[in-house]
């Protein structure tokens, strides 16, 4: 490649419509991951002992978007040197001055603007909504008891007649509780999240994945037509900036994909917690109802509680002392499955710390080269070696965090990352003459478009 | 020489994290109490297991002939009624045995629509 800047005129416009549309790529990806990978539906219920899991989705969703803005703002910086650098060499080529005027005349973001979804292109990119599809949801993986249907559905009733008979004997000075009137709303829900649901959100973090790697590969085709647009040291530095974004798309969608695991992990341990209690809530329902039954047998037919209240006031409780000490242990095994919440609450916060490790792989954007008036390429070279730092260390995060075989995920992320600094070293050497303070990409106001070499262009032939 | 004063001299042990041993000792504590509950329940199911059963074999036999009974129920009343399985059995595992929550059910809903005492 030249070290001449040459500008092809008649692609410039493609090229940035193209980086526009890339830009754009980013929306669905956002919207996705709000809507698929941090659905918080799993855990809808108010009282679930497994809301921190659920209240760590929302932040983490708007550190996603936090992180698209970044995104944009630093992409459209990007777009804003490039056509500053194309300014300055036209400002500097008299010869061109004409068939750059109507461009100035626009203004740089008149022409970005006029980059819209129908114009120009100077690649053809994948769409990222394709990879993109709904999530499928969970399945159950293991033997749920069969009649607990059944007994939900017969919870109600069963409780009612036992806390009429509650009421009756408290008169008598009984002294017990109320039992909870709706079993799933009172003790099933509140001590498992939907591990279907959640099955769905690990399938999302695999398609984001998908779609970040479509996006990926789309900035790797536009840094290979780079040159059809513009060449020489600035088009270059392009190059390893979009290749920088390239590396940031990827290392997010895998350090996202690693999620899947997480949630994964937590779908499966919810799902047997959830067998659990349908165990447990299918013998305590049938020592309901036959207790009920029992309740049943001590009213004469007809008479119903009218002759229960009689032989209780002739005989006080101890004629259903029997059926007192059932209920105790009723209310003991459901004491039992609500003391579960507390050590359920405790398991999903160290889940939640986990999902929490993911929002750091948000810090990635902030990593990338930025670009201002003052911008070098050195700075861009150690701004892709900042990335590599930073993702290594969240795959080894991730990797840990979906406490899985985390090598898997950091080979990964250094193959995608090494590519990145092949990239920065190839530049490296070609411009190894360019010194500190040196600009390459935006120079100032007539500064010419690189220190060092020529400022002349040209229109390609 | 360390900042801390002294020196223990080189481990080749890498520091535990700390976000995993968190969750080690949560999941290590939810599992130890749904064991817990899990033995509970056995507990409780052993405890019952000689109870003496005294079905309401009237009451059942009607809820099953209803006409209105579901085919589960009308098929727990003919295989009864077959000698297939009595309604002793039915009471003691009703788990066991399909229809046997649903009669059990129906009958406690039965018994519910009684009034109260003023």
């Amino acid at each position: 490649m030249s070290t001449e800047m040459r500008v092809h005129w008649a692609h410039l416009d493609d090229l940035i419509g193209s980086m526009a549309e890339l830009g754009r790529q980013s929306a669905p990806l956002v919207e996705y991951f709000g809507e698929h990978v941090c659905d918080p539906s799993g855990f809808d219920f108010d009282t679930c002992a497994l809301q921190p899991i659920g209240a760590v989705l929302p932040p983490l969703s708007d550190a996603f978007v936090r992180a698209q803005n970044g995104f944009v703002s630093r992409w459209t910086e990007v777009q804003n040197a490039i056509l500053s650098s194309a300014r300055d060499l036209a400002t500097t080529d008299a010869q061109q001055e004409e068939v750059f005027r109507a461009y100035l005349a626009e203004g740089l973001f008149g022409i970005i603007g006029a980059a819209g979804p129908d114009g120009p292109r100077l690649a053809s990119f994948d769409d990222v909504g394709d990879a993109l599809a709904a999530p499928s949801p969970g399945r159950s993986h293991l033997r749920h008891p069969a009649k607990f249907d059944a007994i939900a559905d017969g919870w109600e009733g069963a409780t009612g007649l036992i806390n009429d008979f509650i009421g009756m004997i408290n008169r008598f000075g009984a002294g017990l509780p109320q039992l909870p009137e709706n079993l799933r709303e009172h003790i099933v829900y509140p001590l498992s999240a939907d591990y279907e649901k959640l099955g769905a959100n690990a399938d999302a973090c695999a398609k984001f994945h998908d779609g970040m790697a479509v996006w990926s590969d789309n900035f790797l085709t536009l840094g290979g037509k780079v040159d059809a647009a513009i060449e020489g040291r600035t088009a270059l530095a392009l190059v390893g900036h979009i290749d920088a974004y390239a590396a940031v798309a990827r290392g997010i969608g895998t350090v996202v994909e690693s999620g899947a695991r997480i949630w994964t992990t937590i779908a499966r341990f919810s799902e047997r917690i959830a067998v659990q209690v349908e165990r447990v809530l299918t013998i305590l329902g049938e020592r309901l109802l036959k207790v009920a039954a029992r309740v049943g047998s001590k009213m004469v037919p007809l008479l119903g509680w009218a002759s229960l209240a009689v032989d209780l006031a002739k005989h006080g409780l101890g004629i259903v002392a029997d059926i007192v000490d059932d209920i105790r242990e009723i209310f003991t095994l459901i004491e039992a499955c609500l003391g579960l919440a507390d050590d359920i609450k405790s398991w999903a916060e160290a889940q939640s710390d986990r999902l929490r490790a993911l929002q750091r792989v948000m810090d990635l954007v902030e990593q990338l080269p930025g670009v201002s008036a003052q911008g070098r390429l050195a700075d861009a070279n150690d701004a892709a070696g900042r990335v590599r730092d930073r993702a290594d260390g969240l795959a080894e995060d991730a990797g840990r965090a979906a406490d899985t075989d985390a090598g898997s995920v950091i080979d990964e992320l250094e193959r995608i990352t090494g590519e990145a600094e092949d990239d920065g070293e190839s530049a490296d050497a070609d411009f190894a003459d360019v010194g500190p303070g040196e600009t390459i990409i935006a120079p100032g106001p007539l500064g010419g478009p690189h220190a060092g070499g020529s400022t002349s262009g040209g229109v390609s032939a | 020489m360390s900042d801390h004063g002294f020196v223990l001299g080189t481990s080749t042990r890498t520091a535990p994290d700390l976000a995993d041993l968190a969750d080690e000792v949560a999941t290590t504590a939810l599992e130890r109490r749904l064991e817990a509950v899990a033995d509970l329940t056995e507990q409780v199911q052993e405890r019952h297991a000689d109870d003496p059963q005294q079905p309401p074999v009237e009451a059942l036999e009607a809820i099953c002939r209803a006409p209105d009974a579901s085919l589960v129920l009308r098929s727990l009343g003919r295989r009864v009624e077959e000698h297939r399985v009595t309604w002793e059995q039915v009471w003691r595992e009703p788990l066991r045995h399909d229809g046997g929550m649903e009669v059990l059910v129906a009958y406690v809903l039965q018994i519910n629509r009684a009034p109260l005492p003023d």
